[in-house]
């Protein structure tokens, strides 16, 4: 029953924290960027967006870094477009 | 005295001549000294041996002993934690349902989601299989609104009282980009108790709460998929008309390639009724 307790504790706090990261999520992009594709598999997490300039990625990045609930997040690619936004691939992960 | 002097006197040669007394005396002794030579036979023969067989047991049987102490007051120490888990685990609030197939479980959540952003619900089991401790059943939805809407309707399937756990979600923006709208899957398992685990959980309500569990004032979150400024044009607000007629929502449930609606039973369970093409 304690694996029981164990296991039901680790399912909610997941839960919860993606809940959180969901909602503070809006807050913490910066105002002149916006996502394209955001996806979570178990504790991992990846966002994709455009933005203006490549120091928005720099202030989601450090943002996400921030929350309570994130245990790593990385810029794991980054593409400068003379014309066209800059992409941006932030990848990252919960807290167990 | 009267009687020692006829024993003293006794003719041993004469035993007609003796008294009345001396014969029930000396058939009274006879009758002791044979049962005492008996009983000396008895216990020399048989009690004695097993006196001295249990004599070699009783070390081992102290042993037993201590071992059934011991393991009496582990016992009572399993009980009293095992006790305070119980405790533990009735504060959660959580519930377990007996048994239930991924089939159930879609079918469930999409009872339970009429209304809300979730357009579809299918069975899902996950590709790769990983050892958790408790059976489960997996589902799949697929949804349609606002960011808010979304990030609501995935935390009222997962945040019931049931233990389920969002394994993956991923959000796109949907087809008219202009107003915000987004599209998202989310795929999740429903844990059920096993046999050692039934005992401490209540039966699970059969109906599935209508997504009540989800706090309310998540419709107005801003979404991060929302185009950049600049980017919006007149034809957002046509686009945006024009979803409202999208996917139809909630109590829908795909079966391979079929579509079921999720109805009432007069019965007072659930029906599937397929859609009509």
């Amino acid at each position: 029953m304690g694996s029981l307790l164990a296991e039901l504790d680790r399912i909610r706090k997941h839960n919860g924290a993606v809940r959180n990261w969901l909602e503070q999520l809006p807050e913490a992009l910066p105002s002149e960027s916006r996502l394209t594709q955001l996806a979570i598999t178990g504790r991992a997490w990846e966002l994709r967006g455009v933005g203006h300039s490549l120091e928005e990625a720099a202030r989601l990045l450090q943002a996400l870094r921030a929350m309570p609930m994130v245990a790593e997040a990385r810029i794991e690619h980054m593409r400068s477009d003379a014309e066209a936004a800059r992409e941006f691939l932030l990848v990252g992960g919960f807290k167990p | 005295m009267k009687l020692l002097d006829e024993l003293r006197n006794v003719d041993p040669t004469n035993p007609g001549q003796w008294s009345r007394q001396v014969s029930v005396t000396l058939a009274c002794l006879l009758f002791v000294l044979v049962g005492a030579l008996g009983l000396q036979v008895r216990v020399r023969g048989s009690l004695l041996p097993e006196l001295a067989g249990a004599g070699e047991q009783l070390p081992r049987l102290e042993a037993q002993l201590a071992q059934a102490r011991r393991e009496q007051r582990q016992t009572q120490s399993l009980s009293a934690e095992l006790q305070q888990l119980a405790e533990q685990l009735g504060r959660t609030g959580a519930s377990l349902p007996r048994s239930r197939t991924a089939l159930n479980l879609a079918v469930s959540l999409a009872q339970g989601s009429d209304g809300s952003a979730v357009a579809a619900v299918r069975p899902w089991q996950p590709a790769s299989e990983t050892s958790r401790p408790l059976p489960h059943g997996g589902a799949e939805l697929r949804l349609n609104g606002g960011y808010g809407e979304i990030v609501e309707a995935v935390h009222g399937a997962v945040g019931t009282a049931e233990l389920r756990e969002l394994v993956e979600l991923s959000i796109e923006p949907g087809d008219a980009a202009d107003d915000g709208a987004v599209r998202a899957e989310a795929r999740l398992l429903a844990y059920y108790a096993n046999e050692a685990h039934s005992e401490f959980f209540p039966d699970a309500p059969k109906r599935e709460p209508a997504m009540a569990h989800a706090p309310p004032g998540l419709e107005g979150l801003l979404s991060p998929f929302a185009p950049l400024a600049g980017a919006r044009g007149e034809d957002a607000a046509a686009a945006a008309v024009d979803t409202l007629d999208s996917p139809p929502r909630g109590g829908i449930i795909l079966v391979g390639a079929r579509r079921y609606r999720i109805v009432d039973d007069p019965q007072g369970g659930l029906l599937l009724e397929p859609e009509a093409p």
